[in-house]
């Protein structure tokens, strides 16, 4: 095809897009509406991942040393303990720091401890955090086989809650965001069909004159594709105005714990460029493959 | 040239549309296609137009080889034709301009030449000053001039008109088939279907006659039993 042909033909493509507004405009609707609805609970799923992810964190096994540690072996278990892979954190806690947070803890009555400063029966013991809860027992096991370590100590129960919380939130949320996707499709489908059953004419008379397929199928292929962008990229704006609204407003109603917990939504600027490409792409792809397979259809004159 | 080979067409219903045909027409002929409805004359406009092939029998077109053809060959099959239909079959979405130019475009044709050409041509049909109007506009046998235009723009040999005057008033479509004898002048082939008998007995002209799938008869000028 010549250079000159593949401009008209792109030019054809945008006239068209504008020729049949009034259907582009429903394509463009009905395109922005699914991405919406996709787009939004793709969003809540990924931030209740965050939060129960936040809640996963704040896990703590307590991992006491034995008695009469040197510096050195401490310094050494400390390393092993950092080689062990699900590991995000490690505080040391010394014997004195160990009884003085035992004294806070009883506040008031913190007396009874006082004899206790010259014969600490506290052991040294490392504060540990983990990634995934999923692989606590297995990495209980790793620190218990360290040498030097007396025992540990985990919130096995919780831990079971929140990763069972886990499992349910992510689940959940791929399930609907594939029935979604689903309906969207065939949603998408339908319009597409219609607006190329409004054309099935025009694409006969181009037949009878001579056009090849291809000819007839590039300005489609170029029209598909500018719908999916302007939906994408209206779509993405919507839903960037909405999120940050939320973000910040969410911020300011809730205090507390919960406070805690919608910290942890993701500022809108990490999952920007996703979500925008992954929205642009797909209305892209769809408005694109999608005029040229339900072209075919009247191609067979 | 036109050559069909003792051609059969029988629908997947059953309908014996054509049987065993035989048909010639050489280059620079004008003929007329004459026939009651259901005879067969829409199934031999199909088949010449490669919409359809024969169930048996062979068709050659410009030295095409219509049944044979792979289908991406079509397309090229088809510049080499011009063709008018009985509904004009313009692009809606497109004026009289981009209509006639549309043929040339699908030929890859610079757009220098198309710039040439179609207004060249349009004022061989009379339509210049309406080039920017768009179809609905016009009225059926300024329409049919278009599709006219559109069917001559290529140079074809040969042009197919598939009763181009049903649908305009018959003072006009005495003028479309003037301008189709005079295209013809000019060595240009012309088939034309038509069930006009007061059209056809106006040109002293060859004229087929099927019926029921069958070509009863084949001369210059009407047959009595007309």
């Amino acid at each position: 095809m010549r250079a000159g042909s593949f401009r008209y033909l792109v030019r054809e493509g945008m006239r068209s897009l504008w020729v049949n507004r009034l259907m582009s405009l429903a394509s463009i609707g009905v395109l922005v509406s699914c991405l919406l609805l996709i787009g939004t609970s793709v969003l809540f799923s990924i931030n209740i991942n965050s939060m129960v992810g936040y809640i996963e964190n704040q896990n703590e096994v307590v991992v006491f040393l034995d008695d009469d540690m040197t510096d050195e072996k401490i310094k050494e278990i400390e390393e092993k303990i950092d080689l062990i892979e699900n590991i995000t954190d490690i505080t040391f806690i010394s014997k004195e720091e160990g009884l003085a947070e035992q004294m806070e803890i009883f506040g008031e009555d913190k007396e009874y401890f006082q004899g206790l400063i010259e014969d600490n029966p506290i052991p040294d013991s490392f504060n540990i955090r983990m990634k995934n809860l999923d692989i606590l027992d297995d990495t209980l096991a790793k620190l218990e086989e360290i040498d030097g370590v007396y025992q540990v100590n985990a919130p096995t129960e919780v831990a079971g809650i929140v990763v069972n919380l886990k499992n349910i939130v992510s689940i959940a949320g791929i399930v609907v965001v594939g029935i979604l996707i689903t309906v969207s499709f065939l949603i998408i489908a339908n319009t597409i069909k219609i607006t190329v059953f409004n054309r099935r004419k025009e694409i006969g008379i181009m037949k009878y004159v001579g056009a090849t397929d291809g000819f007839i199928r590039l300005p489609f292929f170029i029209e598909g594709l500018m719908l999916g962008l302007i939906s994408g990229l209206f779509a993405y704006g919507l839903l960037a105005v909405g999120y940050y609204y939320l973000y910040t407003q969410i911020a300011l109603v809730y205090t507390g714990w919960l406070e805690l917990f919608f910290a942890n939504m993701i500022p809108f600027a990490d999952i920007s460029l996703m979500l925008l490409l992954g929205m642009c792409g797909c209305s892209v792809l769809i408005g694109s493959v999608g005029s040229i397979v339900f072209v075919r259809k009247y191609l067979k004159v | 040239m036109i050559e069909l080979n003792s051609v059969s067409k029988v629908y997947p219903n059953g309908t014996h549309a054509l049987d065993n045909i035989d048909l010639t027409i050489e280059d620079g002929e004008f003929a007329f296609i004459v026939g009651a409805s259901g005879a067969g004359k829409s199934t031999l406009i199909k088949l010449l137009l490669r919409e359809e092939i024969p169930t048996s029998g062979n068709v050659y077109v410009n030295g095409f080889d219509l049944v044979k053809m792979k289908r991406r060959h079509i397309p090229m099959y088809r510049r080499s034709l011009g063709v008018v239909f009985q509904d004009f079959r313009l692009i809606p979405n497109m004026n009289v301009y981009d209509n006639v130019a549309f043929a040339l475009r699908v030929t890859n044709t610079p757009t220098k030449e198309v710039r040439k050409k179609v207004p060249y041509i349009l004022n061989l049909v009379g339509l210049l000053s309406k080039a920017k109007v768009y179809p609905e506009e016009l009225s059926g046998g300024e329409q049919q001039r278009v599709a006219l235009a559109r069917a001559l723009i290529n140079n074809p040999r040969l042009i197919i008109a598939d009763e181009p005057t049903g649908n305009i008033d018959p003072q006009l479509s005495y003028e479309i088939v003037d301008l189709l004898s005079e295209i013809n002048k000019v060595g240009v082939t012309v088939v034309m279907v038509t069930h006009e008998h007061g059209l056809v007995s106006r040109f002293n002209r060859r004229v087929i006659t099927i019926n029921d799938g069958v070509i009863v008869s084949d001369g210059i000028g009407l047959p009595k039993n007309y």
